[in-house]
């Protein structure tokens, strides 16, 4: 019981705060004070509800027959909350100096769009069944859009109406794959290995799940919905894109997720086109998407385009089916949140403080702005993957995996372009270094204008993270992420 | 006391007679009462008859001294007798109606004659109604021919003097093709009196030897009444009249004489020729095909009119078309669909004279204009106009509730119990009713909606008590067909039994 | 209980409406008054009909043949009456607030009430005969509706309508002749009245007939292509448009749709025959057009009205998959469906009035202006959308569920076009919620600013069916046992 009353004030506080700050008229001392103890109490809610040890579901709400509004918490809950709640406590630190430089009148709306998206996103994260998750996937959609939008150019409000209609149409596409679960599972609550029934292994049934992968793989940004991401992060204030990218996105993940292993269970598609395919379109936004951040010249463009690559690692890895993958793939949705948001975080800095946008004008800023630079050399480091820093970790075991998984060329593949993406990812991340560092002899060096308080914290603390986390692992996650391979995978 | 209900039916021919003579003779107010009076008397008359024929069945009375089949007799059934009642009260009511214009449209000196007219017609009908002698039959047709001229010409502006000529041509056409087909038939049979040929006639089917001769009298007689009473193709002088005559006139034209012809035919098909002989000389199914023709032929020249006398007149062309279907469909139902037919000519006979009048009244509140434009709102200067145009409306549309949907309703019926014919009769009348309703309910909203321009006086128009009274009647007796038709419907079908 | 009762609906309203009509032209308050409460008076004596129970029909007369106009309470007809006896008092509020300033408001509001009488009417009809005639008397006292306005639109919109609506009623009258004929009974039986060895002998015509007569209803069930009056209809006012489109007239098309399929002719005889499959692709196609069609169409209340044509063939999709499922998940829509459009015309409602403007790409901005009702229309939209747990998402979900227990291609088909329906309904629905509270234009600044208040009356229509089309969801499973009793013996 207790549980059930962390989980929902988990959800409420962010929430009801959110809509004080949107609606009470208040100055910038209270707001700052109101937004930095939600985030805070809201993390301390989540870390007390994921160190206890229930996995029990609650049902809250029962509407008609099989829809029911439950909640649980079990392992994979419990890691994509806190990275919910950690994440979104050092955005919201982070936007107190990167906000000073919009104006006054947008941060009420801000903030509590900001604020009651991580409440939507804890929901959906403590979602006990299927068809919950599916209102919170569709309430963060709704609830997320609004940052997009937040500069009210026309840019961004088309950037803002993609992001709806692919959302919402990835939404319905997974609603298909829903619907035909709830006719050939014994129920829509979440169990480790799933609940298909026995006759319920038709061809049909292949096909849904397939297109409700699709369907989710929207907001992860895979192919083929992807179209929406590169044009909709980076128009959001950077913390925002930071949580876009870093954890909102994982929201598809988790969605695949449930679906996957803990509706239908891994069995039903191990071995079937459906694995193939879903391989297939995860290499295949791998490559893409690294291509594409490769000749992209603005900053959040890219890094958008790399979140549409590197999501798909993690999609590869639980396409595998296989211990390894399943493994790899969360340790990767913990690291690439880290890394992810400490580099969008960066761009922010930049941006707030120089305004500069594109990346040729980057040269030289290692000289302005040294400990930000600093702080986006050891995320891309630990994002290209070399050793020892955290995202080699996670890489190691797709490749393992994939290995392990498909013993012919189809192996390989797999990873030569786990490689090849690796490379353009140096390439695309390294030059800003460099250039950064090493301008050459033509640069005038501007004036220093180091980030803040405010903005070096976070990033500090997400690079240290980046850099470390591979290395140690605090047990409790290691065993939980192994307890979690171990249950759904194959 | 029994026995002198026999001789009612022989008064009831007679009075209008005598009533004539007083009329020609008489003045202007005296001429209106004696009419009046010689149908409610007639009507009185009839009433005994009815009972007595609905309790007993039918009789039948020489005329003159000679019995039948040399000498002349009429036969009385609860058929005969119903139609009878419709013919004395009609007129009058429609005179009713129409009393103003009639005042208004022939001058002083005439209105008695046109009342010598009227009881000629009441008792030509009547006995076209009674008679069981074919040549009897057609000396009444053409005095009823030559009476319902008078009608007309009566009103003396040039388009009436064309359309009546017109109407006397068809109708005298008409007249020689029955009177060749009756000596056809008097050749053949050797007989004149109608049930006497009937047993001839069905002597000569057997034998088989005269059958082209016999299909040609059928089918003269039939294209003679057809083209008295409007069948298509022989419809296109009903607009030219009924839109030209006084108001009082078109109501007993459209309402009673050509369902007088109609009549006459029924009972010559079920008397004289028997229905079995006649499915055999084919004529009915050119009767049927006709009928539905009328219906769709005339409702789309409903349409097209743009004055609303005419477009009233139309309408009658397709209604008769419907009588026309129900009297050809022959087959299994046969019987029904010709109950259903002669249902439709009560409700006919009521509705039509209910539409002009209100229409005549509609167009007197608008200044004498007939065209639509003028009409436009016109309901809401003459408020007992408008609605009673709107019953009738409703009526030929068929909307529930009034006499013209249970007539549908027994046609339909009828339609699905016969087998072949089932799909198209059901289709031509759901396109008819559509074509019906396009121009029905589009004039009945054009005289609600208040016009574009406002007129100079907007007061409404002072209606006769007549015109009232007759209004008020026509529509509650289409109510009570409406609702209540199940006796009038039981008189009908037990007439129909006795026809033969 | 007393038989006569059941007259009381249909009376009550018919007689206030008439009084209504004859009161001078300034007492508008003692109008108003008299016609609230006629509307009342019938509402509460339907109420107490329902809840009374079991009553034997009452013959208002006899026609001819046995036939006879005949009132009687069943459990699909009590569904119909409560719906539409809370509905009416709603939208009667509502139209005092909006038709304030307009024109020929004696005319207005006693046809408004009388046409309550008739909608009761068909709901209380106890035969087919019975209910054809209100059916026809419907089409007649709403004319008056469509056409106040009095613009030329306004008298094509309503010739248009009669048109459509007689030229349906000419093929239906089919229907009711062969029904006549053929059927053991001439009520209304739960599960057909159609005997199968009378379907065996006249199997051809009565099929014919069947399919004549759905088209034939399926005018104002606004079945593709007969639905084509319904988006020109809206120029009436909106109390009209929200009550023709969520109430009374389309509603009461598919009212005669079930009547026709699940009490006259039954699904013992229909289930399975090529018709079954051929109206289901029907219904699936108005769906496709009427959400296409929403989408491409910009201005707001034609974009509600294909909205309408869509979910209106949902409900028909679910009466046409001929299993009990499919007929509960069916009016579980038809209730759902009522609320949020009529909350969606009344929030479109009072946009229109306050901006002046009708097309949706002229309302940039105007949210900051009017939060409630662009507020209200969202949840509308959410609602018909179907995010789950709203009332939109259940009936979906059940017609759905209930499509594929089915098991034919023809429901799966329906399955997939549900959902793209849905998609389509999101953006048509909340593309103009967003537009709204984007920034508005310069030169609209001034129009927005100066825009008067929305009558209390107005926002209260607007909010009310908002709210319960997002919390109607939550109390679904009451809804669904209420339905699964009102259509028990059915099959």
């Amino acid at each position: 019981m207790s549980d059930l009353l962390l989980m929902l004030s988990a959800i409420a506080v962010p929430v009801v705060s959110g809509i004080a700050v949107g609606l009470i008229k208040m100055n910038a001392k209270a707001q700052k004070a109101l937004v930095l103890s939600a985030c805070a109490l809201t993390a301390v809610i989540t870390g007390v509800n994921a160190a206890a040890d229930t996995g029990a579901s609650h049902v809250v709400l029962s509407v008609v027959g099989p829809l029911e509004l439950t909640l649980c918490t079990d392992g994979v809950s419990k890691i994509f909350s806190i990275i919910a709640v950690v994440m979104w406590l050092l955005a919201a630190v982070f936007s107190q100096s990167y906000m000073r430089h919009e104006s006054k009148d947008t941060h009420p709306r801000y903030y509590a769009f900001l604020l009651v998206s991580l409440g939507m996103t804890l929901g959906m994260d403590f979602a006990g069944d299927m068809i919950t998750a599916y209102l919170f996937y569709e309430l963060i959609t709704l609830t997320t859009f609004p940052l997009v939008l937040h500069s009210m150019r026309p840019e961004a409000i088309r950037a803002a109406k993609k992001y709806l209609f692919y959302s919402v149409a990835g939404g319905f596409m997974a609603l298909f794959g829903i619907f035909f679960c709830y006719n050939n599972c014994s129920t829509l609550a979440f169990t480790a290995g799933g609940s298909l029934l026995p006759q319920g292994g038709t061809g049909i049934m292949l096909v849904a799940v397939f297109v409700a992968i699709l369907g989710f793989g929207a907001k992860a940004g895979s192919y083929p919905l992807h179209g929406w991401l590169p044009t909709a992060h980076p128009e959001a204030p950077a913390p925002a894109s930071a949580l876009l990218s870093g954890v909102i996105a994982k929201a598809g993940v988790l969605a695949i997720i449930r679906i996957v292993f803990y509706v239908v269970g891994a069995d039903l598609i191990a071995g079937t086109w459906v694995q193939y395919a879903w391989t297939g379109v995860a290499l295949l936004t791998v490559f893409m998407g690294s291509m594409m951040a490769y000749r992209e010249k603005l900053f959040k463009k890219r890094l958008a385009y790399s979140t549409v690559s590197q999501i798909s690692y993690v999609l590869l890895g639980l396409s595998l089916l296989n211990f390894g993958g399943v493994t790899g793939a969360l340790l990767h949705v913990i690291f690439h949140a880290v890394i992810k948001c400490g580099l969008f975080l960066v761009a922010g800095a930049i941006i707030c403080k120089t305004g500069l946008t594109n990346i040729d004008d980057y040269t030289g800023i290692g000289k302005r702005m040294p400990v930000t630079l600093w702080c986006f050399t050891i995320c891309s480091l630990a994002l290209i993957g070399i050793p020892p820093l955290s995202g080699f970790v996670s890489k190691w075991y797709l490749a393992s995996a994939s290995l392990a998984e498909y013993p012919g060329a189809l192996g390989w593949i797999c990873v030569a372009v786990l490689l090849v993406s690796a490379l353009l990812t140096a390439g695309y991340l390294l030059p800003v270094t460099v250039r950064g560092f090493f301008p050459g002899n033509d640069y005038k060096t501007g004036e220093r204008c180091e980030a803040d308080a405010y903005m070096l914290v976070p990033l500090i603390i997400l690079a240290v993270a980046a850099a470390l986390l591979g290395i140690f692992i605090p047990d409790q996650l290691r065993s939980l992420v192994y307890a979690i391979a171990g249950a759904v995978a194959l | 006391m029994k026995d002198i209900v026999f001789d009612f039916p022989l008064f009831t021919i007679i009075l209008p007679l005598l009533g004539a003579v007083i009329c020609s003779v008489a003045g202007k107010k005296v001429s209106k009462y004696v009419y009046f009076a010689v149908s409610l008397i007639c009507a009185a008359l009839s009433v005994p008859v009815l009972l007595y024929t609905l309790e007993n069945g039918y009789f039948t009375r020489a005329m003159g001294h000679f019995a039948a089949p040399f000498g002349n007799e009429i036969r009385v059934g609860t058929a005969e007798v119903l139609f009878t009642l419709l013919a004395v009260l009609l007129p009058a009511l429609s005179v009713l109606g129409g009393k103003r214009r009639l005042m208004e449209d022939i001058s002083e000196k005439k209105i008695n004659f046109y009342f010598v007219m009227l009881c000629l017609l009441q008792s030509a009908i009547t006995a076209l109604a009674y008679t069981n002698d074919l040549f009897t039959a057609y000396v009444f047709i053409e005095i009823s021919t030559l009476t319902s001229c008078g009608l007309l010409m009566i009103r003396q502006i040039g388009r009436t003097t064309v359309a009546a000529v017109r109407y006397m041509i068809f109708n005298l056409l008409g007249s020689g093709f029955v009177l060749m087909g009756i000596c056809m038939l008097y050749d053949l049979t050797g007989y004149l009196s109608m049930s006497y040929i009937k047993e001839a006639v069905a002597d000569i089917a057997a034998t088989g030897k005269y059958t082209v001769p016999l299909t040609a009298a059928v089918g003269l007689i039939v294209i003679g009444i057809g083209m008295k009473s409007g069948m298509f193709p022989f419809h296109l002088w009903m607009p030219d009249t009924y839109s030209t005559s006084t108001t009082a006139s078109a109501c007993i034209l459209s309402g009673l004489v050509s369902k007088g012809y109609i009549f006459l035919l029924i009972k010559i098909i079920y008397r004289v020729i028997g229905f079995d002989v006649m499915e055999g000389t084919g004529v009915p199914l050119v009767i049927f095909v006709f009928g539905l023709a009328g219906m769709i032929v005339g409702s789309l020249g409903a349409i097209r009119e743009n004055e609303i006398r005419r477009m009233i007149a139309y309408s009658s062309a397709a209604q008769i078309g419907y009588i026309y279907m129900g009297i050809g469909i022959g087959g299994p139902a046969a019987q029904a669909a010709v109950a259903a037919a002669v249902f439709h000519i009560f409700t006919h006979a009521l509705t039509k004279p209910l539409l002009f009048i209100s229409a005549s009244g509609l167009s007197q509140a608008s200044g004498g204009e007939v065209k639509f434009a003028a009409l436009q709102g016109s309901a809401h200067r003459n408020p007992i106009a408008g609605a009673a145009f709107t019953v009738g409306a409703l009526s030929m549309v068929g909307m529930p509730g009034f006499a013209g949907f249970i007539s549908k309703l027994l046609f339909a019926q009828a339609a699905v119990a016969s087998d072949n014919r089932a799909i198209i009769t059901l289709s031509v009348l759901a396109i008819s009713t559509i074509l019906n309703a396009i121009y029905f309910l589009r004039t009945t909203m054009r005289i609600y909606l208040p016009s574009a321009e406002p007129r100079q006086n907007t007061s409404v128009y002072k209606n006769g008590t007549a015109f009232v009274f007759a209004c008020a009647v026509l529509t509650a007796f289409n109510v009570f067909l409406g609702m209540h038709s199940q006796p009038i419907l039981d008189m009908i079908n037990a007439g129909i039994e006795t026809l033969a | 209980m007393e038989r006569v009762f059941l007259l009381l609906p249909v009376l009550i309203p018919v007689l206030g409406g008439i009084t209504v009509y004859f009161i001078p032209k300034l007492k508008n308050r003692l109008a108003n008054t008299v016609a609230l409460c006629a509307v009342v008076l019938a509402s509460v004596a339907a109420w107490f009909l329902i809840l009374s129970g079991e009553r034997e029909p009452f013959v208002i007369l006899e026609m001819i043949n046995g036939l006879r106009l005949e009132l009687s309470l069943d459990g699909l007809g009590s569904f119909f009456l409560g719906l539409i006896s809370v509905l009416w008092i709603i939208a009667l509020i509502y139209a005092f607030g909006y038709m304030k300033n307009h024109e020929h408001l004696r005319m207005y509001f006693s046809f408004y009430v009388i046409s309550y009488g008739v909608t009761c009417g068909i709901a209380l009809a106890g035969n087919m005969l019975t209910l054809f005639f209100f059916y026809e008397m419907l089409t007649l006292v709403t004319i008056p509706l469509v056409i106040q306005p009095m613009t030329k639109l306004a008298k094509r919109a309503a010739r248009k309508y009669m048109y459509f609506s007689v030229g349906g009623s000419a093929f239906a009258f089919f229907g009711l002749v062969c029904l006549i004929v053929c059927a053991s009974s001439p009520d209304f039986v739960p599960g057909g009245a159609i005997s199968a060895q009378t379907y065996e002998k006249y199997k051809e015509l009565l099929d014919a007939v069947y399919v004549f007569t759905f088209l034939g209803f399926g005018v104002k069930g606004v079945v593709f292509p007969m639905c084509m009056w319904l988006p020109s209809a809206t120029v009436a006012p909106t109390p009209t448009t929200a009550l023709l489109h969520a109430v009374a007239v389309v509603k009461s098309g598919v009212f005669t749709i079930i009547r026709l399929t699940h009490y006259s002719y039954g699904a013992k005889i229909l289930s399975g025959t090529p018709i079954q499959t051929w109206l289901i692709l029907l219904v699936v196609f108005t769906i496709l057009y009427g959400s296409s069609m929403a989408l491409r169409e910009t201005h707001f209340k034609r974009r509600l009205a294909y909205s309408t044509i869509a979910n209106l063939s949902y409900i028909l999709f679910g009466v046409l998959l001929f299993t009990q499922q499919g007929l509960v998940a069916g009016l579980l829509h038809f209730l759902f469906h009522s609320v949020i459009k009529i909350g969606a015309f009344f929030c479109a409602g009072n946009i229109i009035t306050s901006t002046g403007r009708e097309y949706t790409t002229q309302y940039k901005g105007a949210g900051r202006y009017m939060p409630v009702s662009f507020i209200c229309f969202g949840i509308c939209g959410l609602s018909l959308m179907g995010l789950p747990y709203f009332a939109g998402f259940v009936s979906k979900w059940q017609l759905c569920v209930a499509a594929s227990a089915q098991g034919s291609a023809a429901a799966y088909i329906g399955i997939a076009v549900l959902l793209i329906s849905a998609l389509l309904t999101a953006v048509y629905m909340l593309s103009i919620v967003i537009n709204a509270f984007m920034p508005c234009r310069e030169e609209d600044k001034k129009d927005f600013e100066k825009m008067r208040r929305t009558d209390v009356r107005m926002l209260f229509g607007a909010v009310v069916p908002s709210v319960c089309a997002a919390l109607f969801g939550f109390f679904s499973s009451y809804a669904v046992s209420i339905i699964t009793e009102c259509v028990k013996g059915v099959f």
